[in-house]
Parts: C-alpha cells; structure tokens; sequence
C-alpha cells in the first residue's frame, strides 16, 4: 500500500489535546460551565453534548481556513428520545436538535460564527481512523477535531447510546514546535493483526495521553505518540 | 471577473439513483414530461394526521428489514464490480436518516428488530455487510449537504489518499419521524412546493431517494471539481437575511467554473426565504446561467439530494434535454430560474448546489475535460 498512499501526508503534528469527563453530571451543570462567549439566552436551548462540545472547543481556534472534522457515534442522544416521546405531537425544537452535527452548530451559531468546511462524522469502529483519513487529505494545513458523546436513557437500556457523557477536541497541523504529540499514517502495517479502536476506547486512551496505533481500513494505521 | 478555470482530475465513472418517478432516466423523461411525483399522504403515515406532499417509492409502512433495504440492493445491483471498502477502493456512505425512522417504529409498538437499524453505525453495517463491502468505510451525516460532503470526500480520497476507485452511496427514504419533525416546523404543509415562486406562503414536500456515485482516476466523460463548503452558522433554520452565506460562492466560482458556460441545479425546496435568497444571488453571479429545482416533483429527499440530483442531471444530459423547474406556476424570484426545458448542448458543465440546517451550502461543478 505504500506506493499507493505516496500522494497523502504521512504526519501531523498533535496539539492542544483537550478531553472532558463529565460522570454524573446533568445538563443544567454543563449550561452552567460554559465558556463566557456563550451567552446564558443561548446556553438555555443547549443539550448536554452541546455544551461538553462547547467547552472542549474553547482551547481550540477554528477559522474560515479551518478543517473541522467531528464525530459521534451516537450524537444527540436525548434529543432523540424525548423528541420520538413527544409523537404524536413531535417537538419542532427536539427535531432541530436529534439531528446528527447539531452539537456542533449550537456551538457555532450561538455566537454566530461562519465556518468553512466541516465534515461531520458518524459510525463506531473505524471513526477515529475516519476523521484522521479526513484530516491528512484535507486542503487545509489546520485541522480540529473534535468528538463526544452525551449519556442515554432508555436508549441505553437498548445498547443504543453511550452509558457516560465525555468530549474531546485536539488540533492536527505541520508546525513541529509546541507540538504535544505526533499523528504518523504508517502505510506498511498490516491492519487486519489490529482491532479497530472504537469512538470511547479512542477517547479514554487520549485522555491517559498513551500511544496507539489506530488501524486504517483503507491500509496501514495511523500511530499517536507524545512528545 | 472571469479569466480562466481551474483544471479537473477526478472523473465520474458511473453515477445513478432512485426516486418515486423510477431510475435517474425515467426521473429526467418524467420532469421533462412535468409529472410530480408528490402525492398527498397523511403526515403520520398509519397515525394519521395532516395531509402532506411526499413522493414515496414504495409503501411507507415500517417493516423487517427495511422498506429501504430491497431500494438499496436494487440500486447496488447497477453499481460497477469492485473490492469496495477493501484498500484503494474505498466507500462512503450518506444520509441524513439512516434508519431512525426504525427507532420510531419501535417505540409505537414494533418489534425489538427494528432496533438492529436504529444507529446510523448499526444501520450502514447491515447494509454494507449484505452488499459484501469491506471496512473502509465513511459515514457522513450533515443534514440534506449530506451526499455532496461525502461526494467532495471521495474525490480527495483519489486525488490526495491515492485510491484507484471511490463510491459514495446515499439514501434516504422518509418516515413519520422525519415529516412529523418538518411538519413541527411548519415548512410541510398541504401545499405542494413551488420552487422560486414568488407567493404567499412557501412549502417543502418530501421524497424518497437513494444514489450511487463511482468516482475514479482514469479519464472519464465528466470530471468533478473539488467542492465549495461553507456554514453560515447564523440560525438552525434560516440564513443570513441580507444573503451573504449565498454570495459567499463567488470566489470559489470565480476560480471553479470560469468562463465555462454553465447551468444550475439549485437547493430550490419551496421555502420562500431561502428560495429567494438563492434565487436572487444566483441571478446576480450567474446572470446567464438558467437555474432550476426538481423539488416540486421529486419532493426534498434530504441528505441525499445532491448525489440523486446529479444522477438525474447526467442522465438529463445525456439525452439532451434539461428538465425545468418544475411545480411553479406564478412569477418567479429572478429572471434566470427556468420554467422550460432547454437543450443541455450549449453548456459547458452543471453546477449543483444544496443546503441544510446551520446554514450548510455545498456546491460542486461537473464539466467536461479540458
């Protein structure tokens, strides 16, 4: 495969690497710790996802020039169960708010901030290596991403949701200095020897700052290490 | 002002869809023919409710497997052989749906089976395991830009992630779920849409539609260009009033589309504001371009109407014959939006826009090789 990816960059530089926990804690405290940029009107109609994105986003910078990559695999999971509970009389507002890249814009539109491009993604086992495939082809040289998943209810109960709320966001670009972690697409290995690393094993790995190698369907793997 | 265009790399090898009027050279006769595929349904399918515009292919009521299922595999079975999902091949995979129309299925009394489809994740895996494609896979889901995103992607995926194919397949078929939620928002009404009608009150209507595009590297009959994206980010539901997310195209068209002579297939729903907008900037950027929206036939078939749009725009061209705007009966936003069909002979290349929630616009050119 390694003649065949020639064309794609083979490293990123890893910077501001940001994840966010939030065991236990409900949507009210989450409107409560948001960044002052985001004004208490806005932060009313925000979902917990929402508000873990916002606060992850707030050590990131994203311009027009900007790739903004996120993923969830299940995004806006309580948006959806209350809005399916609210047939036969379906919320307007709920539906805005179950759509997939939702987090995302309330961010955003809340301070009414224009962004280029801005790839949202979904899935589970080959997310992460998802977002880094984006991220490497990008025309950009800056990349954010950024990533989270808000606690269920009885979704859970069907395996439907994400059993704990957490988020995280880094940046990938090709300045070396004060870079925290290098991104490397290593084209040679054999990505069938690897199990894919999932949206929530991607996330606690990030957080523990470990290394790990992120097997690439398409071929090879991408390998994280901290400098 | 216009002085060159920038040159295309990636070809469209095979490109086709389905919507309620047939494959993408049924759909074309049928616009041409000024058939709506519309038709008045009770917006809560089997609960009832107001009657709304929406353009099936098939009885909408939700079953096991997926009324999409058997429309997919139809589709797969016209897409060209390869080791799709396998490296240097790979998918990627759109909607704005997925099954969650499923998820409702199940929570008014369906069987637990329904939740097999009711992830995004979960719903692609089924589908992808039962075409037999590998695991490079990409899922994109960013509301009804959806398809063109994914498209955009797969064209990176040859020119800078050196894959020799890509495919990018869309699908989207409506539920109760989806036309209660646009009906909450009350742009689904019993009117049927009139695309860049200037008239009192606007509407959508909403259509199933399913889409394949194989993307390749080798010189192919119409090439694609890298795409325009831009979110305005200013409302969930609505743009910048003064219409700058719209004329934010021009650079990109400046640089793109050139002194190429084009046409335009635009977002066109039927909502007046946004149809406006467009309508207006279009004709202000493009003055000689004719614009059009098959919406009012087809209905709105969300994130996938980019790719089957453009299915239908191909295949349009190919037989020489562009389909009007179809649905408008009154005066028009702007002077360029056509109301006729016209021969597709004089042009260059299409441009093909969509938009979505957040202010989303997407825009890419097919054209000739130079």
């Amino acid at each position: 495969m390694l003649q065949s990816l020639s064309p794609m960059v083979i490293e990123k530089y890893l910077h501001r690497p940001v994840t966010l926990r939030a065991e236990g804690e409900d949507t009210a405290t989450g409107r409560n710790l948001l960044p002052p940029v985001i004004s208490r009107r806005a932060a009313r109609r925000m979902t917990h996802l929402g508000t873990l994105i916002a606060r992850v986003l707030d050590s990131q910078s994203v311009d027009r020039e900007t790739s903004l990559i996120y993923g969830s695999t299940y995004a806006e999971t309580r948006s959806l169960e209350d809005y399916v509970d609210s047939f036969p009389r379906p919320s307007p507002l709920l539906f805005q708010g179950s759509i997939h890249p939702s987090a995302i814009q309330q961010v955003f539109v809340s301070t009414k901030f224009p962004v280029g491009e801005f790839v949202p993604l979904t899935g589970d086992r080959h997310l992460v290596a998802s977002m880094l495939n984006i991220a490497f082809r990008s025309a950009a040289d800056r990349a954010v991403l950024v990533g989270g998943e808000e606690r269920g209810t009885w979704l859970l109960d069907h395996g439907l949701a994400s059993p704990e709320a957490w988020a995280w966001s880094l940046e990938l670009n090709s300045a070396r200095n004060g870079a925290a972690g290098v991104v490397r697409l290593n084209a040679e290995t054999d990505e069938t020897k690897e199990d894919p690393i999932g949206h929530s094993l991607f996330f606690r790995t990030l957080a523990e700052r470990r290394p790990m190698t992120v097997p690439n369907p398409g071929g090879g793997s991408f390998s994280i290490s901290w400098q | 002002m216009v002085t060159s265009h920038s040159k295309l790399e990636v070809g469209i090898e095979a490109c086709g869809c389905l919507t309620a009027l047939g494959d993408e050279t049924q759909t074309a006769e049928a616009l041409n023919a000024g058939v709506i595929g519309l038709k008045p349904v009770p917006v809560l399918g089997s609960d009832g409710g107001d009657l709304v515009p929406i353009a099936l292919c098939s009885d909408w009521r939700e079953r096991i497997p997926p009324r999409w299922f058997a429309s997919a595999d139809s589709l797969r079975s016209r897409i060209p052989v390869a080791p799709w999902g396998d490296p240097g091949f790979p998918v990627f995979l759109s909607s704005s749906n997925f099954g969650v129309g499923n998820l409702l299925a199940y929570c008014r009394g369906g069987s637990e089976a329904h939740l097999a489809y009711a992830t995004p994740g979960d719903c692609v895996e089924s589908l992808c395991d039962s075409f037999g494609w590998g695991p490079d896979r990409t899922i994109v889901s960013h509301a009804c830009v959806s398809s063109l995103v994914a498209l955009e992607l797969a064209r990176r995926s040859i020119e800078h992630g050196g894959a020799e194919q890509a495919i990018v397949f869309s699908f989207d078929f409506v539920s109760p779920f989806v036309a209660g939620g646009f009906h909450a928002l009350k742009i689904l009404n019993p009117l049927f849409p009139a695309p860049y009608e200037d008239r009192k009150e606007g509407s959508i209507g909403l259509g199933d539609g399913a889409a394949f595009a194989v993307l390749s590297r080798k010189p192919q009959e119409n090439l694609v260009s890298p795409a325009f994206l831009y979110n305005e980010m200013w409302h969930f539901t609505g743009n910048q009033p003064e219409g700058e997310g719209f004329r934010a195209l021009e650079p990109w068209l400046r640089q793109t589309v050139g002194e190429r002579k084009v046409w335009i297939k635009g977002h066109g729903t039927g909502t007046l504001e946004a149809g406006r907008l467009e309508a207006e900037s279009l004709a202000e950027l493009c003055p000689q371009a004719p614009l059009v929206s098959w919406k009012g036939s087809l209905g709105h078939t969300l994130g996938s109407c980019g790719l089957v749009e453009l299915a239908v725009a191909l295949a349009a061209v190919d037989r020489g014959v562009v389909p009007p705007t179809v649905g408008l009966s009154g005066s028009a936003f702007a002077p360029n939006v056509a109301t006729d069909s016209f021969d597709a002979q004089p042009f260059d290349g299409l441009l093909l826009l969509a938009n979505a929630f957040g202010g989303a616009h997407a825009a890419i050119l097919v054209a000739h090789g130079d």
